[in-house]
């Protein structure tokens, strides 16, 4: 297939080396083999900043996001499903957690006071 | 249909305004090929995908793609929080405070209007996922020049942050047009447009 004339072929990735949420949100990528960046900027990146349930809850949500790319394109990947169903636990239990000092994530989120359009919005 | 999560993919905290960085980033806001012409590119080409799973990866690349829209205006409200007019005037900005004081609108960094012909959507699934490879070079080739052009730590670290997601993006890409081209004949790629001609969607190995 790679010598087929008139296409494009691109591999595809393996399934390996994930870096841990948090570092995977530094970096912008979980995915240690896909992880490219600028020479011009130059060393490793500083770890994202925030308050500390949110930001492990944006760690969580962001590998999340990355890895239902993966399962996308590899939907047979048993070992990427495993992980993402693990992270997902991983992120409900802080969800009750954050909703009970926090308030509101979602819309979805049980609350007996509305915090939904009080607490700021991400850029304020 | 879309619910919001109230917070960034990446957290921002900007502690120094700057009008220069903000009419260089605004760029990935409204300019050719920033974020609101790629959620939209993609979200619209769905409709022409043949499967599931293409119609799925451009979801989820396309929701993404929303999230940093959000990012790129939290980064030009944040560079412009607390600007006083002699500043924004200083720093390049007074002829996009006239029209917009320090409101975020979807223009290029020379001031170009955004445009839907940005969303090239073409209504073949081969066509459009080479226009989405292409896209997402472009855009990583914006958040280089970026790069060269800012040194605040805290802008850059975001801006790194949405560089490294085109590169990914352009990887899942490149492996959903290799799912495309197994559906097809190899002999032949191009003997009909797959958008016009349904194929049944590829079902997980042992399923």
């Amino acid at each position: 297939m790679s010598e087929t004339l008139t296409m494009v072929s691109i591999p595809y990735q393996e399934y390996a080396a994930l870096y841990s949420p948090m570092e995977g949100l530094a970096r912008g990528t979980l995915f240690q083999a896909l992880d490219k960046p600028l020479d011009a900027v130059g060393g490793a990146p500083r770890k994202p900043k925030g308050k500390k349930p949110w930001l492990d809850y944006l760690a969580l949500g962001f590998a999340l996001d990355d890895l239902r790319l993966f399962l996308d394109v590899n939907p047979e990947n048993r070992e990427a499903l495993a992980e993402y169903n693990d992270l997902l636990q991983k992120r409900k239990e802080l969800r009750g957690r954050l909703e009970e000092q926090e308030g509101m994530t979602d819309v979805f989120s049980e609350s007996d006071a509305w915090s939904w359009a009080v607490t700021p919005f991400p850029w304020m | 249909m879309w619910s919001y999560q109230k917070h960034l993919q990446y957290p921002i905290h900007i502690k120094n305004p700057d009008a220069r960085a903000a009419q260089v980033i605004i760029s990935q806001y409204g300019g050719p090929d920033g974020e609101i012409g790629a959620s939209l590119r993609y979200l619209s080409q769905r409709y022409a995908m043949p499967n599931a799973q293409l119609a799925g990866i451009l979801t989820d690349i396309g929701t993404e793609e929303l999230a940093h829209l959000e990012m790129v205006g939290t980064l030009v409200c944040q560079l412009c929080r607390g600007l006083t007019p002699e500043q924004i005037q200083q720093q390049g900005m007074a002829p996009y405070f006239v029209d917009h004081t320090a409101g975020v609108w979807p223009q290029a960094a020379g001031g170009i209007p955004f445009t839907a012909t940005e969303f090239a959507s073409k209504g073949d699934a081969i066509t459009d996922l080479h226009e989405n490879l292409a896209a997402e070079q472009k855009a990583r080739t914006t958040y280089d020049n970026i790069l060269r052009l800012v040194d605040d730590p805290d802008v850059v670290d975001v801006i790194r942050f949405l560089r490294q997601r085109e590169v990914t993006h352009y990887q899942r890409f490149g492996e959903a047009l290799e799912r495309l081209k197994d559906q097809l004949d190899e002999r032949n790629f191009y003997a009909f447009n797959p958008s016009l001609k349904p194929q049944p969607a590829r079902r997980p190995a042992g399923s």
